[in-house]
Order: C-alpha cells, then structure tokens, then sequence
C-alpha cells in the first residue's frame, strides 16, 4: 500500500517536472505565469481544488508525519534523492515539495473555499523543479488536515500556540458599583487575567515551547471613548484615594449613562498577546493572540450623588 | 444551425460594442471599461444582454487582477465582484503567493475576448469566452523595482466560463494555456 502510495506520488512529481521543463508554459517573468494552467496540467498552483472542503486528501504532502525526513535525519523526495530539508524559510514535506505555516485573511480563506472543519492547518506550499534548473517555485496555500505536513520548529510552534489556554479576563472597577460623572473610574482586572502563559508541542527529538505575554489592554468606555494601559490596571485598595485617578489605568466619565441604551455603557476590554517561540536552537513570533471581557456601568446623574 | 449564426453575429455586435469603448486592456478601474454605462440593456436582446455581461465581468476579473497585481493584493474586494469558484481561487492563490516571494505584476495586459457561447440561449446563465491574452506587457517585478527575469510574456488562448448566479456574472474558471498558444 505504502509502495503504491509512494508510486502515486513519484508519478505526480515527474508529471510535474515534465510539464515545468518545457520552457512555454511556466515563463515566470510573465504575470500569468502563476495563473498558467493548461488543461491536465499538474501544477501545482492549477489545482485549485487542493485544501478544499472534502479535498484536502489532494495535498496531502505524504501519508506520513515524519515530513521529508528520513530515518537517516536527512531530507529526500518520494524518489528517495536527497534534498535540503530547508528552502527560502519553507520546510520539506514528503511529497518533495516545501510547506511553511500561513497566515491566511478571512478574505482569502473565503476565496479558497472557506476553512475546512477538524484538526489541520493552512500551509503556504512551494514546490521547486530543480531537473531543469528552475529556482522558481510553484505553489499556493492550501489546508492539510490532520497532522502538519512538516515536522520543523516553526510548524510545531503553530501546533504550541494552538495549545495556550490563555486566563479569562475578570473585570475589576472602582467605585465597584455605579460610576460616578468626574470621578475616575479605575480599571483594573484580577491579577490572573494578567499572567505570562506557555504551551509546548513535541515530537521525538524537537521541542517547542510557545509564550504568550500580555502587553496591552485596550478598555472601550461604552461612550466612544478608549483607554490603552499598557498592564492590567491597579485595584483600589483601603487607603488610597478614590476621588485621584488611579496610579496607571483609570478613566473619568463626564457624562451620565442615562440616554445609553439600557442606561448602561458596555465597558469592553481587550487583552493584547504577543507569542514568541523557542526551541531546537531557534526563535521567533507568532501571531499574537486577544481575550476580551465585557461588563456594563451604569453611570449615575451627578445629582443623585449630591443627594446621597 | 440557427443557433450557431446567432452565435457568430452576436460576436459580431460585441466586438463593436467593446470597440466602442476603446480598449485592449483592463488598465484603470474596472468599472470604466464596463459598456453597461453606454450601452442601455433595454435596446438588446437577453442574449445579446447577457454576452455584454458576461464580457463585463470577464474585463472585470482581469482588471481587478491587474490592479490587484500591482501590490499582490490577495484582498482586493474588485476580484470578489467579478470572479468566483475556481477562477477565484487561482487568482487569490496567485497573488498571495506573489506576496509571499516579495514579487509584484505591473505593466498593461491586452486583451481581447469573444462570445463563443451562450446557454441556454432563451435566458443564458453561462457564458463561454475565448480569448488570447496578451502578456507581452504584464510582467512580475521584484519590490525593489526590477524586472524579476528576464523571460518576456507572450500571448496565452484563454477559455473562460462565465456564469450568472442571483443576477450577477463572474467568471467562475478559465484555462489560461502558455506563451504563444494564440
């Protein structure tokens, strides 16, 4: 099965060599190169059914999640040749071909046709032909399901980010209650919705943990207005002076809630996350990460205040 | 029989109508190479209304390519509006690629398409179009500004389907065949 499989996808690899080696239909200067896809054509980048709802099986990069890598830690297509297990920041898959994660916009998954349910990920796949010494690439995201196609530091960086189980926000204001118009309102939130938290993804012999750290958090007032502190805020404590603003995070209302629907400002704050990775001797970033509480405030009429 | 002169001479009038608008190329905004502006649909007939739009949209997809290609703009809302399907995923598929090896397309692409095709023919709903695009102009240049080689365009017979769903045309596929196939 394994031999048919393999055969299946050397046949695939070799019509794609054919193919590329004629000079005519994959001239890269021209703009339509990457468009070019005359009739039968294995092009990669011509399948445009690849990674799609109930088709994702057309890009499976080799039935396997070892990637390209041999038993022997070497890279080597599905004819068994050696090649480098790292091409322009993209790693090798069994198929041959090079996949590297990708950061795909809601618009562009839409256009792909819209992102596949269950376990898997968007992979930016580039496949060389290098038997007619073309450096050029041929490629295009497409959804592998399953297990990524490639085993590399930076794949199992996306599967550690996947993995972070970031803290609920809990919301902490003071005055507690109802806010007061021109007295300041502190924002705060429980010191864990405000925690460093990391995540680790492995396979045999590579290990990557993924960190996320809060930077910001940006509080929309319910009025229009926004107020970005850069930590979560300092909670009132018994002591300090409720009618000064607070030391790092607070916000004053100047205005009554009262003509707000429901009376209330819905008061939302965001946590922004930066997530960087490390491991197997490498670094770097990923997509950073929000949680998010909302809580609605009630903002008194400042007579009633007087009255009290 | 019947049905394939009315084929040809419809062909015929699109050619004019197109002419009329004085261009080969999708260059500037889509909509300025529309002739729906030009031409009121009440004086056509529905097929004859429909290979107009059909041709607006397929001018449609390309211009907004062109644009689009300009900055490997994979977002770019114009190709929602006249491509779909699989024509829509090559296109998306392209420039965000392009994006990715830092690569852009500038110049002009010409192009210059027929109605071969149109079904049913009561109250078509598909269009089929051919064409040869012309690249020689429309190059890949790298961020930087040069040229990213030096291989030329050329000219590409191209076969598109165009098909009218909720009352709107996009080109749903097309084959763009290699250089000096047209």
């Amino acid at each position: 099965m394994l031999t048919m499989f393999r055969r299946l996808v050397l046949v695939a690899v070799l019509t794609v060599a054919a193919i590329a080696a004629v000079p005519g239909p994959v001239s890269a200067g021209d703009a339509t190169g990457s468009v070019q896809c005359p009739e039968g054509s294995t092009n990669p980048g011509c399948d445009v059914n690849a990674g799609t709802k109930g088709n994702s099986g057309n890009t499976n990069a080799g039935n396997t999640n070892k990637g390209g890598g041999g038993g022997d830690g070497k890279c080597r297509d599905p004819r068994g040749v050696e090649i480098p297990c790292q091409r322009d920041g993209s790693w090798a898959g069994g198929d041959g071909c090079y996949y590297k994660p990708a950061d795909l916009s809601q618009a562009v998954i839409d256009a792909l046709g819209g992102q596949p349910s269950g376990e898997g990920g968007w992979y930016q796949r580039t496949c060389y032909n290098d038997a007619s010494g073309a450096t050029e690439g041929f490629g295009g995201p497409v959804w592998i399901a399953g297990a990524p196609p490639v085993i590399s530091p930076a794949v199992l960086a996306r599967q550690a980010r996947a993995r972070l189980d970031l803290p609920k926000v809990i919301i902490e204001l003071n005055p507690p209650g109802k806010q007061l118009p021109n007295l300041p309102t502190w924002l705060s939130m429980d010191p864990s919705s405000w925690a460093a938290k990391s995540a680790t993804a492995s396979v045999p012999g590579v290990s990557v943990t993924a960190t996320a750290r809060p930077v910001r958090a940006s509080w929309a007032m319910g009025n229009g207005a926004t107020k970005v502190c850069a930590g979560p805020g300092t909670a009132w404590t018994l002591g300090m002076d409720p009618a000064r603003p607070s030391p790092d995070c607070s916000y004053t209302y100047t205005r009554s809630s009262a003509s707000a629907p429901g009376g209330v400002f819905t008061v939302t704050v965001t946590v922004t996350w930066e997530v960087t990775w490390a491991g197997a001797g490498e670094s770097g970033t990923v997509p950073g990460l929000t949680t998010t509480a909302s809580v609605p405030v009630t903002v008194q009429e400042s007579q009633a205040v007087v009255t009290n | 029989m019947n049905r394939h002169t009315g084929v040809v001479g419809l062909a015929g009038v699109l050619t004019l109508v197109l002419a009329a608008c004085g261009s080969g190329t999708p260059e500037g905004k889509p909509s300025a190479s529309a002739p729906s502006s030009l031409m009121p649909s009440a004086s056509l007939a529905p097929s004859a209304a429909a290979g107009r739009d059909a041709l607006v949209a397929y001018r449609g997809m390309w211009a907004a390519f062109v644009e689009a290609g300009k900055t490997s703009d994979a977002d770019a809302p114009d190709l929602r509006k006249y491509a779909s399907g699989n024509a829509l995923k090559l296109i998306v598929s392209s420039l965000y690629t392009n994006r990715d090896q830092g690569k852009v397309s500038k110049g002009a692409l010409m192009l210059d398409p027929k109605v071969t095709e149109l079904k049913p023919s009561e109250a078509p709903t598909e269009a089929t179009i051919l064409d040869c695009v012309d690249s020689t102009n429309w190059l890949e240049y790298k961020a930087s500004g040069e040229l990213w080689d030096d291989k030329p365009g050329g000219k590409h017979r191209t076969t598109a389907t165009v098909t009218r769903t909720d009352g709107s045309w996009t080109v749903s596929s097309f084959v763009l065949e290699g250089a000096a196939t047209c």
